[in-house]
């Protein structure tokens, strides 16, 4: 259990189609096959959605992250994958939540807003740091 | 260490002809099952490695094992169906198990556990991956020879099967991958080749024969019944899943891969030349740009042949004396006069007639055949400009491979004492390109034949990548412009940039000379701007070496009278 703590950070674009119901749908069977992976697992996290992107946190120790990032990988509900943080942590941010879930709403961090309208889609730029913050913000508000 | 003792077992054992394994030694945990799960029989070695778990109720219950979820629902789903399986318990402990489950007769199961892999155990099988657990090169024979006789069956009672039915094979190349290997070490490579393969399986199905047959290099079987739409959209699935990034020992992997498909239609007559055919698939999406996938066409085979047969006849165009060299005088703009000749490689092949430059120079850089041929050119011009007039100098053309082993200066110094040429005659042209392959060995070699005394020029500036950085980092004594800077149509932002150009040379105390030069207005224009030097065709053409000594002193007569090209 020693096993040193480590997290990932990423952003994709959701290529899920169909109206909203469908997404919905789809989003909760992957929170909630993520919720009973993770807890077995250790991993602990957050996952926002908004305007077509996800946005991802996940952290443990580091075998249980690396297998659960491959296995998101491989889903072809996202593209265009960009990993923003892979790094050692001494704590977690989201040990309360096996996976914590941040949806459509009105209130969005700028970070996220911003990401999320630039044109192109340069996740190069964003900030990992900014995103673990501003899904933690939004958790704590709640 | 518990004690070899017989389990508290339900007493169904006691039909004749049971078979009973209570007394089987060894490492393996072994068991006979009835329908119900319930353990008719069972050795010592199977409750030890279950850790005492199925000793109470003497049954192998899925739930009560304390197993990972995934781990219980596999065997639920293996206990249910009556298929042999062969499956790895992970127990929450974080204990791994492996265990396979056999079908005996009068509805009992044999149960095998163990706590190493199966196969691994077992004698190796020489036709499988020991990494990947896929098939190998050893089995690819076989693989084809499968494809090939389906092929016969299936097409013979309908006399021709369509192309967008062939099967299809799909060739998988990992872009990058020694650069893992050799900058983070095998472990990691290894593990990433396992996790390049499992994305494979991901997206194909079992019945689809998939071999690791190279390093690097995975083979994808289609059958029959994929369409060629089945095939092209697996094949683009495979190249966005692998664009995305790998998580390898807390590091981030950043792969592609390239893919070649061939489909084994009418126009294929044997399994090799399809593979033939999907490696020249490969090859072109490598050649594109890699990270995508490219469809065998018959014209890759005759390209590849022809490169093929032109190859040959490079590899004997030197012992058969075909390569010549030709010179292109140069001219400096201030006084008019000759200043020297830029050497050119020609290859006049006797039943292909001239080949081009643009043409052969590729291959024998693929090849390698550039190192003897360059060796040759540079000894060719330095026994040649030996024979010219003393001051006139001869530039020779140096590709990037001639740095490859390091000696390029000793080369050169061997052909200038073969040659008696001084060393100040001799000027080594250089591309953008050798300051990108390997830039410290470069430098360092090029400061070498510096040193020397021999003079080193960039050519083609503008061209490629080269920044100001390299122009000030390198020992260069000449810039030679570009002839698509000083030919056709010049607007205002070209000249802009041809006198930047030059004035930048001379701030950094090289000369400038401009090649291409056609006209009389060009040539007036780069003297206006203060280029060096310029060579093209308002000049001359290359001429051949006999002709040389006819030009000089032509040259020399009109000098007394004004600008050559005047």
């Amino acid at each position: 259990m020693s096993e040193d703590l480590m997290r990932v950070v990423y952003v994709s674009q959701n290529t899920i189609e169909g109206d909203d119901e469908c997404l919905t749908r789809q989003i909760e069977q992957i929170l909630g096959s993520a919720r009973r992976r993770n807890r077995e697992v250790g991993i602990t996290g957050a996952l926002m959605f908004n305007r077509g992107l996800f946005a991802q946190v996940l952290e443990g120790p580091a075998t249980a992250v690396e297998e659960t990032f491959e296995r998101i990988q491989c889903d072809l509900r996202h593209a265009e994958v960009v990993m923003v943080a892979c790094e050692p942590i001494a704590t977690r941010s989201f040990d309360q939540w096996s996976m914590a879930y941040v949806g459509n709403r009105e209130q969005v961090p700028a970070v996220l807003l911003e990401m999320a309208n630039t044109t192109g889609f340069d996740a190069h730029k964003i900030d990992a740091d900014a995103v673990n913050d501003a899904i933690r913000t939004l958790l704590t508000d709640e | 260490m518990s004690q070899p003792q017989t389990a508290c077992l339900p007493d169904t054992a006691g039909q004749a002809n049971e078979l009973d394994v209570s007394s089987f030694g060894g490492l393996t945990g072994f068991a006979v099952l009835d329908q119900n799960g319930c353990l008719v029989s069972a050795n010592a070695r199977l409750l030890e490695l279950l850790d005492d778990r199925v000793r109470g109720s003497g049954k192998l219950d899925p739930f009560s094992l304390e197993l990972h979820s995934h781990s219980a629902k596999e065997l639920a789903d293996a206990l249910t169906g009556t298929d042999n399986a062969n499956l790895q318990l992970d127990f929450s402990n974080g204990v791994r198990r492996y265990l396979q489950l056999g079908q005996l007769r009068a509805s009992r199961r044999l149960l095998l556990i163990s706590a190493t892999h199966f196969e691994e155990s077992s004698q190796a099988d020489p036709e499988l991956d020991a990494l990947t657990g896929l098939g190998n090169r050893h089995r690819l024979q076989q693989t084809l020879s499968r494809l090939e006789s389906d092929r016969t069956r299936l097409s013979a009672p309908h006399g021709s099967t369509l192309s967008n039915d062939a099967p299809a094979i799909l060739l998988v190349d990992i872009d990058r991958f020694k650069q893992i290997n050799d900058t983070l070490g095998y472990r990691i490579g290894d593990s990433l080749l396992k996790l390049v393969c499992s994305r494979l399986r991901r997206l194909t199905t079992e019945s689809d024969p998939l071999l690791r047959i190279g390093g690097d290099e995975f083979l994808l079987v289609l059958h029959a019944s994929d369409d060629a739409h089945n095939a092209i959209d697996l094949a683009e699935r495979i190249v966005d899943l692998m664009s995305r990034p790998f998580l390898v020992e807390a590091q981030q992997l950043d792969i592609g891969v390239s893919i070649g498909i061939a489909f084994f239609d009418e126009q294929t007559p044997d399994s090799a030349t399809l593979l033939q055919h999907a490696d020249l698939a490969l090859q072109q999406a490598k050649t594109r740009g890699r990270r995508q996938a490219c469809i065998f066409q018959p014209s890759m085979a005759v390209d590849a042949q022809r490169r093929r047969a032109l190859e040959i006849d490079m590899r004997r165009a030197l012992a058969l004396q075909q390569f010549r060299l030709v010179y292109q005088p140069q001219v400096d703009l201030r006084s008019g006069r000759l200043v020297g000749f830029e050497a050119l490689l020609r290859w006049e092949h006797p039943v292909r007639g001239m080949v081009s430059p643009a043409e052969f120079i590729p291959i024998a850089e693929d090849t390698g055949e550039i190192r003897r041929i360059g060796a040759w050119v540079i000894l060719q011009a330095c026994l040649q400009a030996s024979l010219w007039p003393d001051g006139l100098k001869v530039a020779v053309n140096v590709s990037p491979l001639q740095f490859d082993d390091g000696n390029l200066p000793e080369h050169i110094d061997t052909a200038l004492q073969q040659s008696n040429l001084p060393p100040e005659q001799l000027e080594v042209e250089v591309t953008e390109g050798l300051l990108f392959q390997n830039p410290d060995a470069a430098l360092a070699q090029l400061s070498r034949i510096r040193q020397m005394n021999v003079d080193i020029a960039m050519d083609d500036f503008g061209t490629g990548y080269a920044s100001l950085s390299h122009l000030s980092r390198f020992p260069f004594t000449k810039v030679k412009i570009d002839q698509s800077f000083v030919r056709g149509a010049v607007d205002d932002r070209t000249q802009a940039l041809v006198s930047c150009i030059i004035s930048l040379g001379s701030s950094l105390g090289m000369r400038t000379l401009a090649e291409g030069v056609e006209t009389s207005e060009q040539y007036r224009r780069l003297q206006e701007s203060g280029c060096d030097a310029v060579q093209g065709y308002l000049i001359s053409r290359p001429l051949e070496a006999g002709s040389v000594g006819n030009f000089v002193e032509r040259c020399t007569r009109q000098i007394q009278g004004g600008d050559v090209a005047a």
